[in-house]
């Protein structure tokens, strides 16, 4: 899912050692273990997570193959060579573009026989071929067992058994890799594709179909008998499951990240540790060893580098960040992710989209850019504009929704009112835009993962690889920010960019003060919500103020690095688009909001 | 009476949309939308002839096959021609009307009849 294309790791290649010539090619199903097997073959983390659709673009990586650099591409997994996904599309472009040496067919070993029609697709290619039986522990403990030569003389090909989570089979693997790959036999071109005519098409196998079905009539379907079956048919009954969303969304937010997060560690840091200890000790430091009183100012100033850029990131917006990614990791590895995309298909029906648009739609509230790259899972463009659009309108980040609950975490009322306003302008945006917009949804068959208990060094390591991503991500934007700001400060633009719009938020009953936050805002939405937390902590803003600044801040513009990817993703036309919708959208229920409040004199 | 492809002899097949929770037979025919469907049901193990147990009907139906468990599309669903497997006719719900598809509520013809309008 990210971080995309490894560019870092290619540059140092390219300095360091001769490039890689031998392609290896992790191929196969959705959820299968692919990024796994990558990170254990390359040494590199790649995002694993139990739910199809996790890896949307490759990735590279390099191994070593006896002594030699092999390269090793990470794919997002593929149910036939005839994908519509843009994720598929993918995978199916590299197979075209880069001619493996080596393909290594990826399969869960429980479930082999589905992947016959997918496998022989891949065989026809020929190109070198080895069978990979993934997850083997798994298969064994369902008292499925294989013969692997006879499995071997049977498909003539190599086959190896592995357990990614274990960590058994690999040794053996990499010898077959390495038997296969410098074997003096050339290695031959994708002989399946024809330019014109795409993929060539497998004919119907009947050998595979009468696998399948003669093992499925022998095994039959009886009720859930395994404690992880009996508890998917609880998480997929409505009764239960959508109690346990709310329940589980609400304690996620409202207490681990709006109280235990912004309310107990983002003041722990905060004031204790930046308002005691490391701000008074840099202030006295520049003071001592500074002679410059503009570098002085630069670094300690209100808009300062320390006071402002590095105790909004690593004080403010870190924690909430970090407990989101605990809460979002744990929820992929168990497995909940597409139980709740069942749950959520009929209501998302109304805003376009289908059930796999929950993924990125949840994954926006840990990050939006993130959220927006993840809409490549989605089958339509129409849907995933209409994805990008919620996303960049309705969905806070972590940080922001943290911020945003704990400052209306003391005010119930108001705390309603907010979410109340913000699901009624999300729930009719989406609405209007799905019945504006020509053309319906994709069709949705969609898998459910068996359910596992989540590794907690598996949880872990996701967390902090995704912190560290996130950190590596906004930290130069906070300076840059700090930077901008404090030099607008100093030379007096500043007060006359407020004073400029300072009318437009008197239409919103917001005093001028707040004018400098929704300025930070256009570059980063989180780093306007710790300035938003700051201006309450001061008792600059009353409640009404409170309530309207955070549902404008909600629902403003998204920040600079997910616009970015918007206009990556989306084109320039169709993000400008979603621009202007915005700022009517956010501007005007701020405005609508004000109205009510006045009228009802809340 | 409605008939269905797939129909011969005493067994009618019927829409997958029009079953109730709990209900398992064999799938007899695929009419898939598109065609990258059908790849993804062969993939999937959704074929004819494949058992499959239907766990539940709403918010969509969700099916469990012996590789895999998945949700789908309504639409989709009409177009997936079931046989009931012998033991449906022995449920105590609905035995009024076994002569029609095992067990079939009211609700049930509305929603094959809508289903099929």
């Amino acid at each position: 899912m990210f971080p995309l294309r490894n560019r870092s790791f290619e540059k140092v290649s390219k300095k360091n050692e001769v490039p890689a010539q031998k392609k290896v090619m992790l191929i196969g199903f959705p959820n299968v273990g692919k990024s796994l097997l990558f990170q254990h073959l390359t040494g590199r983390y790649a995002v694993v997570s139990n739910y199809p659709g996790t890896t949307v673009d490759y990735s590279r990586g390099n191994g070593r193959l006896a002594g030699k650099a092999v390269e090793i591409i990470d794919t997002p997994g593929i149910y036939s060579l005839h994908g519509q996904g843009q994720d598929e599309n993918i995978t199916l472009e590299l197979l075209k573009k880069e001619n493996p040496s080596l393909i290594l067919f990826v399969a869960e070993a429980a479930v082999f026989p589905r992947v016959m029609d997918l496998f022989v697709e891949i065989r026809r290619l020929s190109l070198p071929l080895i069978l990979v039986l993934n997850m083997i522990d798994e298969a064994e403990q369902r008292g499925i067992r294989y013969h692997l030569p006879a499995l071997e003389s049977e498909l003539d090909v190599p086959v190896v058994a592995t357990s990614g989570t274990r960590r058994t089979g690999l040794e053996e693997l990499k010898k077959i890799m390495t038997k296969v790959l410098f074997s003096p036999e050339p290695s031959q071109t994708a002989a399946g594709f024809d330019s014109k005519r795409g993929w060539e098409r497998p004919e119907r196998d009947g050998l595979w179909d009468g696998v399948l079905l003669k093992q499925g009539r022998h095994s039959g379907i009886t009720a859930a008998s395994s404690r992880a079956e009996k508890l998917h048919l609880l998480l997929i009954n409505p009764w239960i499951g959508y109690p346990l969303a709310v329940f589980l969304l609400f304690f996620c937010f409202y207490y681990i990240m709006g109280i235990l997060g912004a309310g107990t560690a983002v003041r722990f840091l905060e004031e204790k540790l930046f308002g005691e200890i490391l701000l008074p000790a840099c202030s006295f430091l520049t003071l001592k060893y500074l002679g410059s009183a503009f570098v002085r100012e630069l670094l300690m100033g209100q808009f300062g580098l320390i006071p402002m850029a590095l105790r909004y990131s690593l004080a403010i917006v870190l924690p909430l960040v970090t407990m989101y990614f605990l809460c979002f990791a744990l929820m992929e590895d168990c497995g909940y992710l597409p139980r709740l995309s069942y749950l959520l298909h009929k209501p998302l029906g109304y805003l376009g989209l289908d059930g796999r648009g929950a993924v990125p739609l949840v994954l926006g509230f840990g990050c939006g850019t993130m959220g927006v790259l993840v809409t490549r899972l989605l089958e339509t463009r129409r849907e995933r504009f209409l994805a990008t659009f919620l996303l960049s309108l309705g969905i806070p980040c972590s940080a922001q929704i943290g911020l945003i609950v704990g400052v209306l975490a003391p005010y119930p009322k108001v705390f309603f009112l907010w979410g109340f306003s913000w699901g009624i302008i999300f729930s009719l945006a989406g609405v209007l835009l799905n019945r504006m917009l020509p053309g319906r949804r994709g069709y949705t068959c969609l898998e459910f993962p068996p359910l596992r208990l989540p590794q907690l060094t598996a949880v872990l390591r996701k967390t902090s690889a995704r912190v560290y991503w996130y950190i590596k991500e906004i930290i130069p934007f906070f300076f840059m920010i700090s930077l901008v700001f404090q030099l607008l400060y100093m030379n007096g633009y500043l007060a006359l960019m407020e004073n400029f719009m300072a009318p437009l938020f008197r239409h919103l009953g917001l005093p001028s003060e707040v004018t400098g936050i929704f300025l930070f805002g256009f570059l980063r939405r989180d780093y306007a919500a710790a300035g938003l937390y700051d201006l309450v902590r001061d008792g600059v803003l009353d409640s009404s103020s409170v309530l309207v600044s955070a549902l404008v801040l909600t629902l403003f513009f998204p920040c600079i690095a997910q616009l970015i990817i918007i206009i990556r993703e989306r084109g320039y036309k169709e993000s400008f688009v979603i621009l202007i919708l915005i700022a009517l959208i956010s501007y005007g229920a701020g405005y609508l909001l004000n109205s009510f409040i006045s009228a009802v004199s809340l | 009476m409605r008939r269905y492809a797939g129909e011969k002899g005493g067994k009618k097949a019927v829409p997958l949309s029009c079953l109730q929770a709990g209900q398992s037979g064999i799938i007899v025919s695929i009419r898939p939308v598109r065609q990258a469907d059908s790849f993804k049901f062969r993939a999937l193990g959704l074929i004819p002839g494949a058992p499959f147990l239907l766990e539940r009907t709403f918010p969509v139906p969700a099916l469990r096959l012996p590789y895999s468990s998945l949700f789908l599309d309504d639409e989709l669903a009409a177009g997936i021609l079931v046989y009931l497997t012998e033991s449906q006719k022995s449920l105590k719900k609905g035995t009024r009307q076994k002569e029609k598809y095992g067990r079939y509520s009211f609700y049930s013809r509305l929603k094959e009849f809508f289903c099929h309008k």
